[in-house]
Parts: C-alpha cells; structure tokens; sequence
C-alpha cells in the first residue's frame, strides 16, 4: 500500500522520455541543419581567401570584416539597405493599418474581395508579382500610358532602376504580411472596450489614439520587425527592379555568394546584416515595450 | 468612412494590377513583352505545355512541396502535441527554438547551407534541398498544429481510454480525425511556402535541376523571356486564388494563416 | 436495494494533491456491487477527482483503490472494465450514434453481426430507436446524452460512472432521465456511481449518499438518513433547506432533554452524551415545524412575517423574538391560510428536531 505513492512517479518519467523521443527528430534537424550551418558561416567568413581543392583550410583573418567596415562602399551599401529597409516598413504600415482596420469592419463578399488582393502574394511566388510590377513600370509602360493619356506626363520615364520603384514594390509585397498581423490584431480588441468609450462621449479621434493605437500596438511592432528585416534582406527585388543599380548589402551577399564565388567575403557580409537586422530589430521592439507600459493608456 | 473606403480600393487595385496585367500581356501574339499586346492569341497559354524546361521545373517544384509538406507535419504533430502539454517556462524554450529559423534572413540561411553543403555533399541535391525547406516550414506548420492541438477535447481520449482502446488506438480513431483540418491546413500552408520558395532554392538547386520560381527567375534575369512566362504567372495567380477561396470559406483564412503570428 | 455483499469499489485512505491543494484528505469509502451510489457535495468538494481516480484517469498520491477487491491503482483505465458519461457527454463528433456506441465492441474485436445486435438492444435500453444515423451535432442534449449512456453500457461493465450527466439538461429533461437512470440501473443491474452538486437528484437516485466537503466524506447513508438524521450543520443546510439554531440545555431527564432557545422552551429525543449547561446547535425542516391558530400547552407564539404562496403550499417566515423561522405548510383544513401580520402559535415535533454535530474547525 506504501508503494502506491511510489508508482505515479514511473508514468512522469516514461512522459518525459517519450516526450524527448518526440522531439527527437526537430531538434536534430534543427542542430544538424540550422546551427552548424550558421556556425561554419561564422567560421567562413575568417577565411582570408576562398577555399579550394588545394587549400581546404585557409588560414584565418578578420581581413574580410575590417575590408567591410573601412571600405566607403560596403558602408554605403549597408545604409542603403536599411533605408530601404525602413522607407518600406513605414509605407508598409501605413497603408496596412487603415486597410486592416477597414476589413474587421466588414464582412461577407466583401472581406472576402479585400482579403484575396490583399493576401494574394502569399499565395503566388514573388517573381510573379514583381514581373508584374515590372511590366506596370516599363518606360511606355501601362501606368505611363495611362498618365500619357491623361496628359499628365509626357515621353517616356525610366521609372524601373528608382529607389521609389525598388521601396514601392517591395512595399507590395510586405502588404500581406502586415495586413495579417495587424487584422488579428485589430480583432483582438473587445468591442465592449470601444463601446464603453463610445458611452462616455468619446470621439473617434480620442478612441483611436487611446484605445485602439495602445492596444494594437504590440501587433504593430510584429508587423514592423517583420516587414523590416525581410526588407532590409531583399535582394530580388533590387536585381529585377532595380536592376542592380541601387547598390544594398543583400545584392553583394547575393554576387560573392554565386556568380563572383567569394563565399568567405559574402558570408562576412552575411553575418554583418545579420548583426544589424537582429540588433535593429530587438532595439526597436525593446524601446517600444516600454514606451507603451508607460501606459496612459491604463485606463482600460 | 467614405475617405477610409476610397483609400481601400485604391489599394485593391494597386495589388491586384501586377497579377491582372499579365493576363493580357500573355495574349499577345508575338514574342515580346508590350502592352497593348500586338493582336490577340492564346499561343503562349499552350507554349507553357512544349516548354520542356518549364514543365520540369514545375513538376520538380510540385514533388519538393509535396515532400516537404509530408515530412514537415510528421516532424511538427509530436513537437505540438509535446509543446501543449508541457509547462509554460519549457513551452516558451522550445516554440523559441522550433521558430527560431524564422528570424535569420534567408539568404543568410542560404549562403550559409550553400557552403555547409558543399562540405557534406549534399550540393546541389534533391535532398538537400528538400531540408532547407523542412528547416524554414517546419515554424509554420507546427504554429499550425498547434492551434489545432490545443483545441482537441481530452474528454473524447478519456472516453476511449475507458472504453478499452489502446494509446495506438485512441490516437488513430480519436485524435487524428480530430486534428484534421489542422492537418490539412498545415499541409496546404507548407507546400505553398515550399513550392514558391524562391531563395532557397535559387542558391541550392543545380543548374539542370531549377524549380519553377527559379526558372521564372532566370527567365527575367538572364535572359529567354517570351510571353508564356505572363501567361504561366497569370495562371499560377488563378490558382492561388481558387485555393485562398477554398481555404477562406471552409477554415476560415485569417484563422488557417493564424499560425504567422 | 439489491446491492450484494461483495465490494465493487473501495477507497482506503486516499489523498490527492493538486499544485499545493489538497484535493483528497485521506478518503475512505466502500461501494457494494449492485448498488447506486452518490457523490454529492458542493464544487471544489473533490467529488469529480474521486471518479476520476476510480476511472484511472488520475493516480492517488496516497492510499489504494480496490477494484472487486483487488489492488487497481497501476491498472490503465481500459483494463478497469468500466463504463464513464462525462458531463459534457464527449461523443465522437466524427462519428455517428450508431459508431458510437459500437466504439467499445469494435476495439473488442467484436464480430460485425454482434455488433449490431448489441447496438440496437442498446438503443432501445434507452429508448431511442432510429438515430443510428445521426451524427452528435444533429442530436439533441437529451438524445445525446442517452446516446453517451449507451456508449458506455454496451460493454457491459460492471459499474458505471456518471460526472454530473445532468447538469447540461434543462429543467423538464433532467426529471425524465432522473428516472431513465433509475430504470436502467435496475434493469440492467449496474452497480453505478453518480457525481452530483444537485441535492434532489441525489435524494431521488440513490441507495445511498456519500456528502462531500473539502475533500473528506461528511457522512454515507442511504437518503433516508442523510435527509432526516444529518449528523453535522453542513450536510443538513446542503441536503435540503433547515432551520439551524443554537440552544442551551437546560437539563436532560432520561430520555429527553429541555433545550432552551431564546424564550422558548421545547423538548428534544434521545439526548445522549448531553448534559445540562451545555450548548447544542440543532435544526428543524421547514416542512416539520407545525403552525396552529390557537395555542396549547405545547406550541410557542410566533409572528407571521411573510406569508409566499406557492402553489402546492405556502412558503412562510415566522418571527420569534430576534429569530425567525422559516415554515413550509399545505394549507390549514379550514381553508383559512395564515396571513402576514398574523399572530400564530408554532410546535417542534420532538422526534423532528435533530442535533447536530459542532462542525470541525477546519471544514
């Protein structure tokens, strides 16, 4: 009868070793083709040359780091990349919040309609969006016809190869994702919250800077993270789009990885965005938790 | 609210231009890309099927999703199920870790299993690249099964529990029927992240062996563009639209795309 | 009523202990086969974790669970051999009536001829022929519910388990299988544990009623007893309503004692243990004290505070001096029912004051 007490501890155990069993598969992909891949891209990039049939193991050096850190152009590069990062991440935002907004308020065939252009690049493959744009923005292009015939402009504009061409669509395409963050987002804030608001003679102006912009706020740094370090990274964009005119870190990352096989040059460069993009981001999202928890908002 | 409306539609159609602008663009009759098309034909709709090239690329895109698809929930549905029922400080370690690849920029991730692979010969490989996808989908379909997981009711188990079924059992008649939209949706959800897999793909598959984005890719980038690339986008946007209508009016489409946070 | 000799369930001294809250204190209880048994008590009581334990769906940290005499504390809940119907009945909702039933039988291997008897003979047990087809979302609570009932009896086993399987019912459906259940516990004669907060039901179903409070058994006896002899303040207030009150002794001659309760005096039966200067908490039913319009030697005098009418009786509050008693009554035969304001005269029927018990301190 003593030992009674002694047996639920055998379930626990065998739950726990069949529970590790389960993971089993997850971590060692995870280990095998996760981690170690990014540990030897950290070894990589102090290779001082890249490695070959006859020098499997060039000696190491921080050369590649100290040529992208003094080197004018790779600065220059990187900025550039963040800016884009950061121009698309605000135009991002701000056509995806009122139009997130505008879609938990409806309902029907209409969501649906909404939903469907808004998503649709999700569900095709992202050259066929930009071969899209691409077509849309070619000098005698759809839209300069259009504006022709409106007189609007005239001769024909080399719009493709702009920076606002390069931030415009990849604005397009990080639509989505905001939108999908920022709807559920949205959706989570209890309607009796506003009505209450709304029966203490609140306006809307006051409801949205007091309820709806605290309480979403979370869902907005979700979608900014996001949009901002698939942004940054992009590279396919600036090669179909900008036809690889407008020089971003993930263009060179891009050229040494495959066609100019400079793997150790390309993965310095590799871990610098990845430095950056993290750091940005994490900065970013700390600062906005705690202006938020400074909470005028406590009200609710 | 009328501002607010205009503003919405005009972004309607700002988004749905790039896929309707290919559709006439792929009627045209000659082979360069202008607009207005250059009279009317539909030759390049059928010039997607003698394309040899082409239809490789998009059977070998299909059996890499369909592949990765499988093997992603086989490997996320015990991770979920583990995930439920363990404690919340264990639960945040762990759906940290499983989400992890996330948050590296993918062509970070590429350049790095590019180099990891040429080093354990998986270069250039069906395999190989069948990984890399398990690795970046493996978040989205266990963020899937999760949420379905966690609705599934321990009552129906217990029932069968007591009425003589066993662990293998109950798992089979109970748990699975239960899961399977969850299921179907995580399936569905992988094989479109893995099929329109653009990066991964470009920096990791060989020279013969390109899958569909990749070959539209070169097209546009190199060279061999013709009108049958519009006409193939115009059709591969149809679907995705039939499959976000399916999807909306059976699951729900913001709750099946619930699982990208 | 038929229960057997034999031990179906026994409970020796078994405690359980939830994230620092002890659940179970150290529970003992015997079933007999055969019988209708009842968990009664308020949420929180332990009552539902007491039949989770008999099912196996939970381990006691202490104590041994006895089925049919045998130590069951290591047996996985398929081999107990039980039949279980969850409050929220937890149907199958991919399958319909029919595979739900037969659930039990397919695991069993059952042939497919068997099956369907059993099935259908089953189904008529609890009278719903013709919903094989259906599926759970198409069915109604009560259908639901029998069909969950079915579910668990075509196995045949030998005690059946009831998580408050009435509660999710409306008024009107919860009398009608208040009584199916009794049917079928004799029919088919189930040895059956029933879970309940509902007082009534209990009072209805059972052989006996086990009343539970903060994880220990208050007292287990058939209906009868709880009802009219509760030994302790909560059982009488939680197993139908009751005036409870303090009184003094004032002495004990034999086999009666005076009690002394504000100015009143009355008497009380088979007082043992009492002794005179002592303090006795006891109660009266509402239905048992008696309202008369003139006094006798016997009666008290009262004030009539609200008189309710009720239908089939009256529903009355009685004023004595800073108490009040609260009084159910029929109708006096003279047709005349009493009214508020009224002074009237009121008796405590010796054999139906009950003593109780001082409550334990940590209860």
């Amino acid at each position: 009868m003593a030992d009674a007490a002694a047996r639920p501890r055998n379930p626990d155990r065998r739950r726990a070793l069949l529970s590790a069993l389960l993971l089993l598969p997850v971590c060692a992909l995870l280990l095998v083709f996760f981690l170690a891949p990014l540990i030897q891209l950290v070894n990589l990039s102090t290779f001082a040359q890249q490695p070959s049939a006859q020098n499997l193991k060039p000696p190491h050096s921080l050369a590649n780091y100290l040529n992208i850190l003094s080197d004018p152009f790779y600065l220059q590069i990187t900025a550039n990349a963040l800016l884009v990062g950061f121009w698309t991440t605000i135009a991002t935002l701000v056509i995806s919040y009122p139009v997130a907004y505008y879609i938990t308020k409806i309902s029907g065939w209409e969501r649906t309609l909404i939903s469907v252009a808004c998503l649709l690049p999700l569900f095709v493959n992202v050259i066929v969006s930009i071969l899209g744009w691409y077509i849309l923005l070619l000098p005698y292009g759809v839209i300069q016809q259009i504006l022709s015939s409106l007189g609007l402009v005239t001769g024909s504009l080399q719009w493709l190869r702009t920076v606002p061409a390069l931030v415009g669509v990849l604005t397009y395409e990080h639509i989505s994702f905001a939108v999908l963050i920022l709807v559920s987002s949205l959706q989570a804030i209890p309607q009796d919250k506003i009505n209450a608001a709304r029966l203490l003679g609140a306006g809307i102006p006051r409801i949205f800077f007091t309820l709806i912009l605290p309480l979403t706020m979370p869902g907005l740094v979700a979608s900014a993270i996001l949009v901002f370090s698939l942004s940054a990274s992009s590279y396919l964009v600036p090669i179909l789009i900008g036809a690889q005119r407008i020089k971003v870190l993930p263009l060179s990352i891009f050229s040494y990885g495959t066609e100019l096989q400079n793997w150790p040059l390309a993965a310095a460069l590799s871990i610098v965005l990845l430095i950056l993009v993290v750091a940005i981001t994490y900065v970013f999202a700390r600062t906005m938790n705690r202006i938020t928890r400074r909470g005028e908002w406590e009200m609710v | 609210m009328l501002g607010l409306r205009i503003f919405v539609y005009i972004v309607v159609v700002l988004m749905l231009l790039p896929v309707l602008i290919t559709f006439p663009v792929a009627l045209t009759s000659v082979a360069r890309i202008s607009f207005p098309p250059v009279g009317l034909s539909g030759r390049w709709f059928m010039a997607i099927f003698s394309d040899t090239v082409l239809l490789d690329s998009i059977i070998r895109s299909f059996w890499l999703a369909t592949a990765a698809a499988i093997v992603a929930i086989t490997i996320a549905l015990p991770c979920a199920f583990v995930i439920h029922r363990s404690t919340s400080r264990a639960r945040e370690l762990l759906e940290t870790w499983i989400t992890g690849p996330r948050m590296i920029p993918q062509i970070v991730f590429a350049l790095a299993l590019l180099a990891y692979f040429e080093t354990i010969g998986l270069a250039e490989t069906f395999i190989g690249l069948v990984i890399s996808h398990l690795v970046i989908t493996i978040p989205f379909a266990f963020r899937t099964l999760l949420v379905s997981v966690s609705t599934m009711d321990k009552r129906l188990e217990w029932s069968s529990d007591v009425l003589g079924a066993t662990p293998a059992q109950t798992f089979r008649r109970v748990m699975v029927p239960q899961l399977k939209t969850g299921l179907i949706a995580a399936f569905i959800f992988t094989f479109i992240l893995s099929f329109n897999n653009v990066t991964l793909a470009l920096f990791l598959s060989g020279f013969g062996q390109r899958t569909l984005p990749v070959e539209m890719f070169q097209r546009m980038n190199v060279g061999g563009m013709t009108p049958a690339i519009p006409a193939l986008s115009f059709v591969l946007a149809l679907v995705g639209v039939v499959l976000f209508i399916v999807l909306d009016r059976t699951v729900g489409i913001y709750r099946f795309l619930a699982g990208r946070d | 009523m038929r229960a057997g000799n034999e031990s179906i369930l026994r409970f020796e001294n078994i405690s359980k202990i939830f994230q620092g809250q002890v659940v179970l204190n150290n529970l003992s209880l015997e079933m007999r086969q055969g019988e209708f048994l009842t968990l009664l008590g308020p949420s929180g009581c332990g009552k539902t974790t007491s039949l989770n334990l008999v099912a196996g769906l939970l381990q006691p940290d202490s104590g041994t669970v006895f089925l049919r005499g045998q130590v069951a504390n290591a047996l996985p809940p398929r081999k107990r051999g039980l039949g279980l119907v969850f409050q929220s009945w937890a149907l199958f909702p991919h399958l319909n009536a029919f595979d739900n039933i037969a659930y039990g039988l397919k695991i069993r291997g059952a042939t497919e001829t068997e099956i369907r008897t059993r099935v259908m003979a089953m189904l008529d047990l609890v009278r719903l022929p013709g919903v094989e087809q259906k599926f759970p979302s198409q069915l109604s609570g009560g259908m639901q519910q029998r069909v969950a009932l079915a579910r668990a009896l075509v196995t045949r086993p030998d005690l059946l388990l009831l998580d408050e399987p009435l509660s999710n019912l409306d008024a009107s459906l919860r009398k009608e299988m208040q009584i199916e259940l009794r049917r079928i516990h004799s029919e088919l004669s189930v040895s059956t544990l029933l879970v309940t907060h509902s007082q009534e039901e209990a009072l209805i179903m059972s052989d006996r009623i086990a009343v539970m409070r903060r994880g220990r058994i208050e007292c287990i006896d058939t209906p009868s007893v709880v009802y009219n002899r509760p030994p302790n303040e909560f059982v009488c207030s939680f197993v139908g309503d009751a005036n409870i009150f303090r009184c003094e002794v004032e002495q004990v001659s034999g086999r009666e004692a005076m009690l002394k309760w504000g100015a009143i005096r009355f008497v009380i039966a088979e007082p043992s243990g009492l002794a005179g200067g002592q303090m006795l908490t006891v109660a009266i039913r509402p239905e048992n004290v008696i309202l008369h319009r003139a006094g006798t030697a016997d009666t008290h005098d009262g004030l009539v505070k609200d008189a309710i009418f009720k239908g089939s009786h009256f529903d009355y509050v009685i004023s004595v001096g800073d108490d009040q008693l609260h009084v159910i009554a029929l109708p006096p035969v003279d047709g005349v029912p009493f009214a508020q304001g009224e002074q009237i005269c009121f008796s405590l029927p010796k054999s139906r004051v009950i003593p109780l018990a001082e409550d334990r301190a940590d209860g």
